[in-house]
């Protein structure tokens, strides 16, 4: 790997998902290309059916991308074999939005966490349940959790548990899908920091894609905008959200209201807004 | 409409060829053909091949099935072994019986099984639980012994009803009534229960939905919400069901015709299955197929009206 | 298992399942269990009634009963068990194989099952008897086969589903082979419904054996099996109606007991498997240990005490209604609501989920309430309408609408507010309209309702109302359905909706948390305009302060049911007396600053049965001290306009 090479490179990246026999494929991603550096966080803003999740799954090789590539530290991985890919995963993670869904209901929270373990033979079941202890803690649960099952926890705990199994494999890169959009203002705040004190910790890459230009803002040091497959705009963090070049990115932080009703109230568009048909 | 009508036409013409085809392999499986029953132990060797190549059974097999279907085609379907009538007329004279039985049953579970339903989504508690245990015990006792029970109570003693026997309704409106009505009783019982269930399932779900929040708040009559709104979304998953239930009636009627001796299909096709009159048993398979086949265009027909959302894809 | 465990703790389902393994097991073990031969002829017991010597009478031939239904269950029971291993054999790999790999098997295999659907069974079983007479065994096969698309459209679905689950999806983000996949996370969550069905299968197939013995197409004579009992009984109905009791009762026991025996897995697997929200028991109760530790500051209150609304909904009811307006409604506003608390459950067993809610709106006035998820915010918004739901009721507190108590109306009375004085827009656009109907029919019946007119005078104002919510093209837009329009247009619909019946108040819950954040705008913007042109007074129920901060003018900050803050928003944005309040606006990342921690709250919201006598924020409040959890905290004012539930809110100014 070259000094220069970047740890994701996504060059002209086109995925395509099939809509059945009687409708063209729905281009989810047209042409986006971004990089990635090590270990920065990499924020990708949009709203639905921008594609955003899209590219997410792409470098986690489930889009049906059909032109392109996927450089994962200088290796194309878009069309690595399974086996390829298989190994891949120890560098790769991936934390989703529904902290509901993305746990087995019918394992216990030590199976879940053990499993990549077990898996990629990195532990003994002695050695495996020390290290599931070790990362309950890590994301602020009680080592104790592991004999209870996803049903028992609210959404908040879930998603630290969600997190520890992501990091369990101290994977470089690891796609953050809409982790906070289920959760409360308070508890939002909890799970972003616990994310912020890993990435500290570990040094992991993040690419972190959500709806919420704050949390982006916040969490991102550079910015990646998506709209309708394409990317907008893309740069440093704090220039986007303090000085948009494109139209859609400051139409989109201009839509979001602020919580200050002052500033909100001079932020308002003039009301009677012309008829919209389809939006 | 034209898509709907197409899938419709491919997959009758595909149930029709299955039925027939798979009625005419096992047929051909069988141990013994019909020339050698025809004859029977009596029967020497050579009138056993004369009448083999009469019949045509020592053509291939995809040759026979080809001249059945010709035959089928032109409205011939074969004569009984043993009566020697015309399949296609015994089939005639007996599919009325079989669809009045078919339709009242369906009309019963359509009424009565919803009616129960929508009273056991409604009313919760004691009587709910009630009609629960009641459907619990209707799909599971026997139709046909459930049959001979109400023979046995409404006709044997107290005379209500004919025991067997069935009058065209040519004959007498009110006797065809009286004949039926055991019969379509018998035959809907289970049905009633099940649909019941699947009701009260469907009303419920259709009762959380948000539009219902959303139309209470707009002042929206409770009768109007219920028996306008929610009876209709329920009605889609609903069709679905007696659609499928449908085809089991089909079924049903060969106990229930037996029992009480009705002059319809499924009397016939047992009659012909003790018999082993393959000809008839082949036709009446046939014309079944073909009443399945009719009911899944109007069962999809229905579920164009009450579903929007598979009209405009 | 934990499912198994489930499974027998269900009283009814663990009974069905033993006596319908005790007729098994009486059927194996016939020839011990059996008191006579069952092919024994005893002329002098012909007809016999149940007695000692005969416990369940003797047939025409007096051939005990008892022991030929027991002999009989070999033949029916073999029969079902023929069907049930066919069935199992051929839909759960089929159903596996096309559910996780699809492609041209899947379209295959659904296609020959859809036409197996249409075969109707027992005329091919006919066919098949009429061909091989001999025995059960080829007509029991037959009915496997066909009933087994059945099973394979139940695994094909479930595996598909499974197959779309985000565990599954982070399995294979877990380098996991399809084969350990299917094995580990799609296998053990399609047992259950396999199980299901299969149960439910093999009581179809005890009903199919017996009718066909019935007809005489199963064992020969004098052989029993459930069916052929009922058919010979069938004969002497008039003269010995007993006879057909023990074999029809028999079958429709051992049916029965299977259709529970289903129903009892199902609910087993759905109770063990389903996802609990937070707050619900295991969970809360839970969160003490495995949860990130909670402050510990509830002290050692009985249990009773801390469930105000299990031991005493009084306690937590008594306290009065304190905004300092006292119980009497503000004489200028348009709602008034007052002391409001509101439970669920039933009555012996209720849980209460609002506490002590005052509040009022005036007339053209916008009031927020803000919370987060199980604050009880839309509970409130809902109980104002009499729109609760199933088990939820005001236990105590008013709400006046224009000076009548509409807490004190016989639901037809506050039906007739609804819609006209007071109007509902619900969170979820897509699902708050009735599929069913076109947009043109649900607005005409709302506006028919309210003030009835002629038909083409209703269309006029139809057309009017979508014009009003900025919808272009309504005359269009009328023959529509709903699951043709986007989520922004629906909701522009839902609106039209709510104003139909010119009401004086709009409540709107969460209106613009589905949206995307563009079109949240463009809503946001269409119910200021509707405020300013049609006066209305609104109550936006919200957890986005944005939203807050755009619509309203004063708010409420609701925490564990109760209202904690109240004031006009700037003050309650820029100077927060609650510690809540406070804790949550410095949590939102808009205020972050970038490198440093985001201020969070620790701990979790407590579900409501768990809530402390005391105030409900302190186990999670950092000014917490033994005073606040000795008793009820009441909202008091603290400056005109401006109200706090705390004891510390002084300290709270910084």
């Amino acid at each position: 790997m070259t000094v220069s090479e970047p740890l994701v490179r996504v060059e002209e990246l086109t995925v395509d998902y099939p809509r059945g026999r009687r409708l063209p494929p729905l281009r989810a991603l047209d042409r986006v290309s971004v990089t990635i550096s090590q270990g920065e966080t990499l924020g990708l803003v949009g709203e639905s059916g921008s594609g955003k999740s899209t590219l997410g799954d792409a470098i986690l090789g489930f889009a049906p991308a059909v032109a392109g590539a996927v450089y994962y530290r200088g290796e194309e991985i878009l069309h690595a074999r399974p086996k390829r890919r298989r190994e891949l995963t120890r560098q790769i993670q991936v934390i989703f939005q529904n902290p509901y869904g993305s746990l087995n209901p019918a394992k216990t929270i030590g199976e879940t966490l053990a499993e990549p373990l077990r898996f990629h033979r990195l532990a003994g079941a002695a050695a495996a349940r020390e290290k599931v202890a070790e990362w309950l803690e890590l994301v602020g649960m009680a080592p104790e959790a592991m004999k209870l099952y996803p049903s028992e926890f609210s959404g908040g705990q879930r998603q630290r548990i969600a997190i520890a199994r992501a990091l369990i494999l101290e994977p470089e890169l690891v796609v953050c899908d809409e982790v906070v959009s289920a959760l409360d203002l308070s508890v939002q705040a909890q799970i972003l920091n616990l994310l912020t004190s890993l990435k500290e910790r570990l040094g992991v890459t993040y690419l972190f894609i959500t709806h919420d230009m704050a949390v982006v803002e916040y969490m991102s040091d550079r910015i990646a905008v998506l709209h309708r497959g394409g990317v907008v705009e893309q740069g440093e963090a704090s220039r986007i959200a303090a000085n948009p070049a494109d139209p859609y990115t400051q139409a989109l932080i201009a839509a979001a209201p602020v919580p200050d009703p002052a500033v909100q109230r001079q932020r308002r568009r003039p009301t009677r807004p012309e008829p919209t048909t389809r939006n | 409409m034209i898509r709907l009508l197409a899938r419709w036409l491919v997959n009758s013409i595909m149930l029709l060829l299955v039925v027939s085809g798979l009625t005419f392999v096992l047929v051909s499986l069988a141990p013994g053909d019909a020339a050698r029953t025809i004859l029977g132990q009596r029967g020497t060797q050579e009138q056993y091949l004369a009448l083999r190549e009469q019949l045509g059974l020592d053509q291939p097999l995809p040759v026979r099935y080809w001249d059945w279907l010709r035959g089928v085609l032109r409205g011939d379907m074969g004569e009984s072994m043993f009566s020697h009538d015309p399949v296609s007329r015994l089939v005639a004279d007996r599919i009325g019986v079989t669809i009045w039985l078919v339709v009242g049953a369906l009309l019963v579970i359509a009424v009565v099984g919803v009616a129960l339903g929508m009273a056991s989504a409604r009313l919760k508690g004691a009587i709910g639980r009630c009609l629960d245990a009641l459907s619990m015990v209707g799909v599971s006792i026997p139709n046909f012994w459930f049959g001979l029970v109400l023979v046995t109570l409404l006709s044997v003693k107290l005379r209500l009803f004919p025991v067997t026997g069935y009058v065209y309704p040519a004959e007498s409106v009110s006797g065809w009534l009286r004949s039926l009505a055991l019969p379509v009783v018998t035959l809907a019982i289970g049905g009633i229960a099940v649909i019941a269930k699947q009701a009260r399932d469907a009303i419920s779900t259709q009762l959380d939905q948000e539009y219902v929040l959303a139309l209470r708040g707009q002042g929206i009559s409770e009768r109007s919400i219920v028996y306008r709104h929610v009876l209709k979304n329920a009605a889609v998953p609903l069709t679905t069901v007696l659609g499928l239930m449908l085809i089991g009636l089909f079924s049903g009627t060969v106990l229930v015709e037996s029992i009480f001796a009705l002059p319809g299909l499924g009397g016939l096709v047992v009659g012909a299955t003790t018999q082993h009159d393959i000809p008839v048993v082949e036709g009446v398979a046939l014309v079944f197929a073909l009443m399945v086949v009719t009911t899944n265009l109007v069962v999809d027909l229905l579920y164009h009206v009450v579903n929007p959302r598979i009209r405009t894809p | 298992m934990r499912s198994v465990r489930a499974f027998f703790r269900q009283p009814v389902a663990a009974t069905a399942f033993a006596v319908a393994a005790a007729i098994i097991l009486a059927s194996v073990f016939a020839n011990v269990v059996a008191p006579h031969d069952p092919l024994a002829q005893d002329l002098r017991s012909a007809n016999a009634l149940p007695g000692a010597e005969h416990w369940l009478g003797a047939d025409t031939l007096g051939r005990d009963i008892c022991s030929r239904l027991l002999y009989g269950g070999r033949i029916t029971l073999t029969g079902a068990l023929i069907a049930v291993a066919v069935f199992v054999a051929l839909g759960v790999p089929a159903g596996l194989l096309a559910g996780y790999r699809r492609g041209l098997f899947d379209l295959v295999a659904s296609r020959v099952v859809e036409v197996m659907f249409a075969i109707p069974v027992m005329i091919i079983v006919m066919v098949v008897v009429s061909v091989f007479s001999s025995g059960v065994t080829a007509s029991m096969l037959t009915i496997g086969i066909l009933g087994s698309g059945s099973l394979f459209r139940v695994v094909r679905g479930q595996t598909m589903a499974a197959a779309q689950e985000l565990y599954v999806k982070a399995a294979r983000s877990e380098g996991l082979r399809a084969r350990s996949i299917l094995r580990r996370h799609i296998l053990p969550n399609i047992w259950g419904p396999v199980i299901v069905q299969t149960t439910l299968f093999s009581a179809g197939a005890i009903l199919t054996e017996s009718g066909l013995a019935f007809l005489g197409f199963s064992v020969q004579p004098p052989a029993p099996s459930w069916g052929s009992m009922i058919g010979e009984a069938s004969r002497y109905i008039s003269a010995h109606p007993w006879q057909l009791i023990p074999p029809g009762v028999l079958i429709g026991v051992i049916v029965m007991c299977l259709g529970l025996i289903g129903d009892g897995v199902r609910d087993a697997v759905s109770r063990t498997d389903t996802v609990r929200r937070p707050g619900r028991r295991a969970g809360s109760r839970r969160r003490g240990q495995a949860g990130r530790p909670a402050a510990p500051a509830v002290p050692a209150a009985p249990a009773a005490l801390s469930r105000p609304g299990a031991a005493s909904p009084d306690a937590a009811s008594r306290t009065p209604a304190s905004t300092g307006a006292g119980a009497d409604p503000q004489p200028d506003a348009i709602l008034s609501v007052r002391g409001l608390t509101v439970a669920f459950g039933r009555a012996d067993s209720q849980t209460v989920v609002v506490q002590d809610v005052s509040f009022d709106v005036g007339p053209g006035e916008s009031v927020g309430v803000v919370g987060e998820s199980g604050s009880g915010k839309t509970v409130v918004a809902r109980s104002v309408i009499g729109l609760l739901g199933r088990g939820g009721r005001v236990i105590s507190g008013q709400v006046f609408f224009d000076g009548q108590e509409l807490t004190a109306l016989p639901p037809a009375a506050l039906a007739k507010i609804r819609g006209r004085d007071i109007a509902l827009i619900p969170q979820e656009p897509t699902t708050t309209l009735d599929p069913a109907f076109t947009i043109g029919k649900q607005i005409a019946e709302v506006v028919r309702r309210h003030d009835r007119r002629p038909r083409a005078e209703v269309r006029a104002r139809v057309i009017e109302l979508l014009s009003l919510v900025g919808l272009a093209e309504p005359e269009t837009l009328v023959g529509r359905y709903p699951h043709e329009l986007s989520g922004g247009m629906a909701q522009r619909v839902g609106i039209a909706l709510a104003l139909a019946g010119r009401p004086r108040l709009l409540i709107a819950d969460e209106p613009t948390t589905a949206l995307d954040v563009t079109v949240q705008q463009q809503i946001l913007d269409l119910l200021r305009d509707l405020q300013d042109r049609l006066g209305m007074a609104i109550l936006v129920v919200t957890h986005d302060w944005g939203v807050l901060a755009d619509l309203t003018e004063r708010a409420g900050v609701m925490y564990a049911g109760q209202v904690v803050e109240s004031a006009p928003i700037e003050d309650l944005y820029h100077r927060p007396l609650s510690p809540y309040t406070r804790a949550l606006i410095a949590a939102n990342p808009h205020n972050a600053t970038k490198g440093e921690p985001l201020p969070s709250i620790p701990g979790q919201v407590l579900a409501p049965a768990d809530w402390p006598i005391g105030c409900h924020f302190a186990p999670r409040c950092a000014l917490a001290t033994p005073e606040c959890s000795a008793g009820p905290v009441e909202l008091r004012p603290a400056e005109p306009g401006h109200s706090v539930r705390c004891l510390h809110s002084a300290s709270a100014v910084v």
